[in-house]
């Protein structure tokens, strides 16, 4: 979904059942458990649809699956489904770029230099001296100087 | 003679019935049901026709207060 790799944790079998207010139908399906978030619950592939014998209607946004009182039919709303899609791809966007940030953090720090000094940091260079810029006033505000400026 | 499943016999059947009102801008919205998961009706469960795999996360399974160790 996200082109990232994903190393299931286990499996896990769950029984899920679709239901309306008549009838119902109720499998116990097998489940790849990961660990990464998403923005779902959980994710029903080819062998949910294979075990419930479900069809899915994508233009409608309806599944049908055959159950003990006849067809049921699942329904859900184009608002839900709109907002369920904005949220994963906003997610995917987030994952995608703090994937991006984290890669260019370690490229950063594998391009820093050691720490150990070396001309272009910001050292005082040698011979220097500090002078107060105030001479009443003994706090800390000084410039430093070259120290072989002529005194003018 | 052929071994039927319990469910062959239903037929599947879209139609006009199944038509909203409105169809907005098809193949652009995900399925996404609400089926119950052990004992709690999850509102985003996305039907991903695509997939080999149902999958769902250790998040999930601890809303259902699911223990890891129980697996």
């Amino acid at each position: 979904m996200r082109g990232k790799k994903a190393l299931p944790v286990g499996r896990i079998d769950l029984p899920v059942c679709f239901s309306t207010a008549a009838n119902f139908r109720k499998e116990t399906l097998t489940f790849e458990l990961v660990g990464f978030r998403g923005t779902y619950h959980a994710m029903i592939g080819r062998p949910g649809y294979a075990k419930f014998m479900a069809i899915p209607n994508y233009t409608y946004l309806k599944l049908k699956m055959p159950g003990p009182k006849g067809v049921i039919t699942v329904s859900s709303s184009y608002e839900h489904a709109y907002e369920c899609d904005v949220e994963c791809v906003e997610y995917g966007e987030a994952v995608e770029s703090s994937a991006e940030l984290a890669s260019k953090l370690e490229a950063l720090a594998a391009e820093a230099p050691e720490p150990k000094r070396h001309a272009g940091s910001f050292e005082p260079a040698e011979g220097t001296k500090k002078i107060p810029l105030d001479s009443n006033n003994t706090d800390d505000k000084a410039l430093t100087i070259s120290a072989d400026l002529d005194p003018k | 003679m052929p071994q039927y499943l319990s469910w062959s016999s239903t037929p599947i059947t879209f139609d006009r019935e199944d038509h909203p009102d409105k169809v907005v801008a098809p193949s652009v919205y995900p399925l996404v049901v609400d089926p119950i998961i052990v004992n709690a009706r999850l509102s985003k469960v996305l039907m991903d026709g695509g997939s080999t795999l149902n999958i769902i996360y250790l998040e999930t399974l601890n809303l259902l207060g699911i223990n890891r160790a129980q697996l």
